[in-house]
């Protein structure tokens, strides 16, 4: 593999300040290929939309602070940037778009102006074209008819015709990155299958790459590259999609696996996995997901465990991982 | 023995007209003829996109929503002419559980508080048996009893639609509709909320009404399944003959779309183009036909027939089974 297009190490974000002090994602590192797409999966409140905001530099409070050691876009370090010459990455190189298109399209501005915004911040562009661009991306997410589409306001699009809008407004300045967070998660099962359609013909046709917060494993298996798994805001296994999901080496990635409703027939009862992640501010010592895990060791109370390799490029959290080929 | 039999039911809407103050008002058929049937201690899978009427049909069961045309008949009687004693008879013995379990829930009231609310309005209980049936509830749901003087919002996600549960019970109904009730949860959450409604049918008989659109779940946990799109039902039967041998195009694309955990199956192209037309304005004929990959021009023109195989109904003009 090239050098990654994104390079993260032990991105951290703290809430707080001294004694009431929390990390809500701790130490995050991984590394994005050009035209690959990773996604990035766990439950609500593991910390995957967290590590994202905290790239883009996008946390939605002052009070939380970003620490790391590296956060490199194509070789340049993101974390030394000031908020003006980061305010030129976002939306130029780093694209994000949002579960809800709905509450992230600004309602009184019409699809095209919306788009063009960005390109005539970022590249200068006049209005005449912005506009033409505009159609063009228009056309290129798919939507129909995109000469008078171009004009209309987001309440007249239907939901995923808005996303696809949305995507349009990411892609306006040719990112090298987009972020995509729960891009599908509020659409039906039949427009689903044609966004996440769109977002892998964007890839092969730029070169885009992709980081997909998801919990849908579904979507995970059926999209991406490699997959990296959060668990109370530490990532606990990184890997290629094949690999982690026929063999998983976390406890918890194959609880994960195992209780995904498969669609095998019959009443038999589901598994779950016992118990409830813990709460960021009440950590158990240890390993965070020792509570609720089923082989555990002595270590696993004592000490937390670190990323490690395993084979290539398969790394994983855990004191005890599950052996190769123990398939779920 | 039937519990529920509706026929017909009709739920339309007034949407904002144009023209001077509103003069040629529309109507939206949020629900448009819809037939189906509920026995004891069965559970009936409702499917469909959104905007096909499911949730509308639900809540116009238990006459939440005004009813414009039909039959609802529970346990003969029916309900949508049904008069205010009938409807208080009704709700004493059907339950409804929510999709948003925050929302659902009166943040202001320990959930110990709210149990004990409908247990006084609804079940006669002496008072002082109150804080005994609050207990057993919650344990029933699989909560610690302790937790009854929490408020909502210091409860996770899973405990409050737990609660819901709970409050769907608390009244022992023969009948619960529950509207998405695991949309909203994590997918380790969403089963042990699922593996409760499956004891609970178990336990106690009841026949529940599944609306969702996760199609997975509706595989494990419905004895039949019903497609709806654009409020019609459009296929009806036992969930496996209608997953394994699936005879509406709606269906086999709603089957199709599901992603799926292998993942050396590769994402298939777009299952069915487009997006639902508006309700406002449904296309003659079969109101399928502009996104179907099978239309004959006779779709367009009249009404599909509808088909029976052994209880597997469908209205389609195709005969063979598609895959």
């Amino acid at each position: 593999m090239s050098t990654p297009v994104l390079h993260v190490e032990d991105l951290s974000v703290i809430a707080g300040h001294g004694e009431s002090e929390v990390t809500l994602v701790d130490r995050v590192s991984f590394d994005l290929a050009e035209g690959e797409i990773l996604g990035l999966v766990g439950e609500s409140g593991s910390g995957k939309t967290m590590a994202c905001r905290a790239l883009m530099r996008l946390l939605p409070s002052s009070n939380l602070r970003v620490q790391g050691k590296a956060v490199r876009l194509a070789g340049e370090d993101l974390l030394s940037l000031d908020e003006a010459d980061m305010r030129r990455i976002r939306g130029r190189r780093l694209g994000m778009i949002f579960q809800n298109p709905g509450s992230h399209l600004d309602p009184l501005m019409r699809i095209g102006e919306q788009i063009g915004e960005g390109i005539r911040l970022h590249q200068g562009a006049s209005k005449r074209e912005a506009r033409a661009k505009a159609i063009d991306v228009l056309r290129q997410v798919g939507i129909p008819d995109p000469l008078r589409r171009v004009d209309s306001y987001p309440h007249e699009f239907s939901g995923g015709m808005r996303q696809r809008a949305m995507i349009a407004v990411a892609l306006g300045c040719n990112p090298q990155v987009l972020i995509a967070d729960e891009p599908t998660t509020a659409l039906d099962v039949t427009v689903q299958a044609q966004i996440l359609r769109l977002l892998l013909d964007l890839r092969d046709q730029r070169g885009l790459s992709i980081i997909m917060i998801t919990h849908d494993l579904g979507v995970v298996a059926q999209t991406c590259d490699s997959i990296a798994v959060m668990y109370a805001g530490r990532l606990c296994e990184h890997g290629n999609k094949l690999d982690l999901l026929a063999h998983p080496r976390h406890p918890y990635t194959a609880a994960l696996i195992d209780c995904q409703p498969a669609t095998s027939a019959g009443h038999a009862m589901l598994k779950t996995i016992a118990g409830q992640p813990p709460l960021l501010d009440a950590l158990p010592t240890g390993c965070r997901f020792n509570p609720r895990c089923l082989q555990q060791g002595g270590q696993c109370t004592q000490l937390l465990p670190e990323m490690q390799a395993t084979a290539g490029a398969h790394r994983v959290a855990c004191h005890y991982p599950l052996p190769m080929g123990a398939s779920s | 023995m039937t519990l529920l039999q509706v026929k017909g039911l009709q739920v339309r809407f007034a949407a904002p007209g144009s023209g001077p103050f509103g003069i040629n008002r529309q109507w939206v058929k949020a629900v448009n003829g819809v037939s189906l049937s509920l026995t004891t201690g069965e559970v009936l899978g409702l499917v469909g996109e959104s905007g096909s009427g499911k949730s509308t049909l639900g809540r116009a069961i238990l006459r939440l929503t005004e009813v414009s045309a039909g039959q609802i008949l529970f346990d003969g009687v029916d309900m949508a002419q049904g008069k205010r004693i009938d409807i208080e008879r009704l709700r004493h013995e059907t339950a409804m559980i929510f999709q948003d379990p925050y929302t659902a829930l009166n943040p202001r009231m320990s959930i110990g508080d709210t149990l004990a609310e409908v247990l006084r309005v609804r079940c006669a209980i002496p008072a002082s048996l109150i804080r005994q049936r609050v207990d057993e509830l919650l344990t029933l749901v699989g909560l610690r009893p302790e937790l009854a003087d929490r408020k909502p919002g210091s409860l996770s996600g899973g405990q409050c639609q737990r609660v819901g549960i709970a409050r769907a019970l608390a009244i022992e109904p023969r009948l619960i509709i529950a509207d998405e009730c695991v949309a909203a949860l994590d997918v380790s959450i969403q089963g042990q909320i699922i593996n409760l409604l499956l004891e609970l049918r178990q336990r106690m008989n009841l026949a529940i009404l599944f609306i969702a659109h996760d199609l997975a779940i509706v595989r494990r946990l419905c004895d039949r399944v019903a497609v709806m799109y654009l409020g019609e039902i459009v296929e009806e039967g036992p969930t496996e003959a209608v997953f394994s041998s699936p005879r509406h195009p709606y269906t086999v694309a709603l089957i199709q779309s599901i992603p799926h955990i292998d993942p050396t199956r590769p994402l298939l192209d777009a299952t069915l183009p487009g997006e639902p037309p508006s309700p406002l304005n449904l296309p003659s004929g079969c109101a399928f036909h502009p996104r179907c990959r099978y239309a004959q021009p006779i779709c367009a023109k009249t009404p599909p027939p509808i088909r029976d195989i052994n209880g597997h109904r469908y209205s389609c003009v195709l005969g063979e089974p598609l895959f």
